[in-house]
């Protein structure tokens, strides 16, 4: 018996609440739904978060954070077992399946040219925004369409870091680059969104 | 370079709010100083305002509160799928194979020379999808960035603002 099914076999809810990520990655692999929930329940914030901004609507963004869940687990054997490449810790794992599909799935929809990005804001009350809000949502909008026009390493660690959160160690880890370059990649995003916002002012 | 060179890793690392607390009075006090700097903070912060999501709303917070569940009931089907699924898919893949051979070899077998377009499309390999490259084969690899060195990558002075180049890609 593996690791995973004996998780299943002993899991009751505190078990699982207190298992690793590993052990409950394992575990849904052998097919334990109740493993692969608390995973969904216990990532489902940061997911959010990363997916947001790929998602048209909330409930595309709804559905493929349900996708990058589904994918995660099915990549792990297909990536770590298959092509015996080094196992990485499952947050970080489940980061670089959101950020991969979420741009996939603005590519696949040409999302990134033809409408606006990101989730659509609810205007707070009914009634025309007033003209300094209609022009603070449009130059929102444009930095957004450039933040995702920026070098793909960059966009990554700016969405990372402003979206997510995530410490640039963190950030590091994730992209398997060093804490120092992925600050560096963050400085040029920054800088070039700086100077395009001051430009199209 | 909009302020004073000295400064532009911490204001770039404030905008982030990533400053740490120790450098945050000294930095503060240049600020108050030096109204260039000042400025381009103001500009720095501004655009990492700007590409910021704004925060969720109620209703995609009470979408996004259905994750868990929704996600395990496709998780259990699929594996019932997968496990009553899988006779049948090897039936069909088998079935697909013979079907394939045979749209290959009629047409040698009745003297004609090479497959038809429509016999060499059936059996043509398929191409791995962008999507299993980039989210599970590959994951986030680039390999011109794997060969940028910590601080090496070349200085930034602004001026290369072709946001839609792909050049790093």
């Amino acid at each position: 018996m593996n690791a995973g099914q004996r998780l299943s076999v002993v899991a009751g809810g505190d078990a699982q609440r207190s298992a690793s990520d590993e052990a409950l990655w394992k575990a849904a692999l052998s097919g334990d739904d109740r493993a692969f929930g608390e995973l969904v329940a216990r990532h489902q914030v940061l997911v959010m978060k990363l997916v947001r901004r790929y998602g048209r609507t909330p409930e595309d963004a709804r559905d493929l954070a349900q996708q990058v869940f589904l994918r995660a687990v099915d990549g792990w054997s297909r990536t770590f077992l298959r092509f015996r490449r080094q196992e990485i810790p499952f947050r970080a794992w489940l980061i670089r399946v959101a950020v991969n599909l979420g741009k996939n799935h603005a590519r696949q929809l040409a999302r990134w040219a033809l409408e606006p990005l990101g989730p659509e804001v609810e205007p707070a009350a009914p009634g025309p925004l007033p003209v300094e809000a209609l022009e603070a949502a449009e130059r929102s909008r444009m930095a957004r369409a450039m933040a995702l026009k920026l070098p793909r390493r960059q966009r990554e660690v700016l969405t990372l870091r402003i979206d997510a959160g995530l410490s640039f160690e963190e950030i590091g880890v994730t992209l398997g680059i060093t804490t120092n370059n992925a600050k560096v990649h963050y400085h040029h995003a920054v800088k070039k969104l700086a100077a395009q916002v001051a430009k199209e002012r | 370079m909009a302020g004073c060179e000295e400064m532009e890793a911490k204001i770039l690392d404030r905008a982030a709010g990533a400053l740490p607390e120790a450098e945050s009075a000294a930095v503060q006090a240049h600020l108050d100083g030096c109204p260039r700097c000042r400025a381009w903070a103001a500009s720095c912060a501004e655009a990492v305002q700007l590409a910021a999501l704004p925060q969720p709303s109620e209703a995609e917070l009470r979408l996004f509160a259905q994750l868990p569940a929704r996600a395990r009931v496709v998780f259990r089907e699929r594996a019932n799928r997968s496990v009553w699924g899988r006779p049948l898919t090897v039936g069909l893949l088998g079935a697909a194979v013979v079907a394939a051979v045979m749209v290959v070899a009629a047409p040698r077998l009745r003297g004609r020379r090479g497959p038809s377009p429509l016999a060499a499309a059936l059996v043509a390999q398929p191409e791995p999808t962008e999507l299993e490259t980039w989210a599970l084969s590959d994951p986030l690899e680039d390999q011109e960035e794997q060969a940028v060195e910590d601080g090496s990558v070349e200085q930034d002075d602004g001026t290369d603002l072709d946001l839609d180049s792909e050049s790093m890609e």
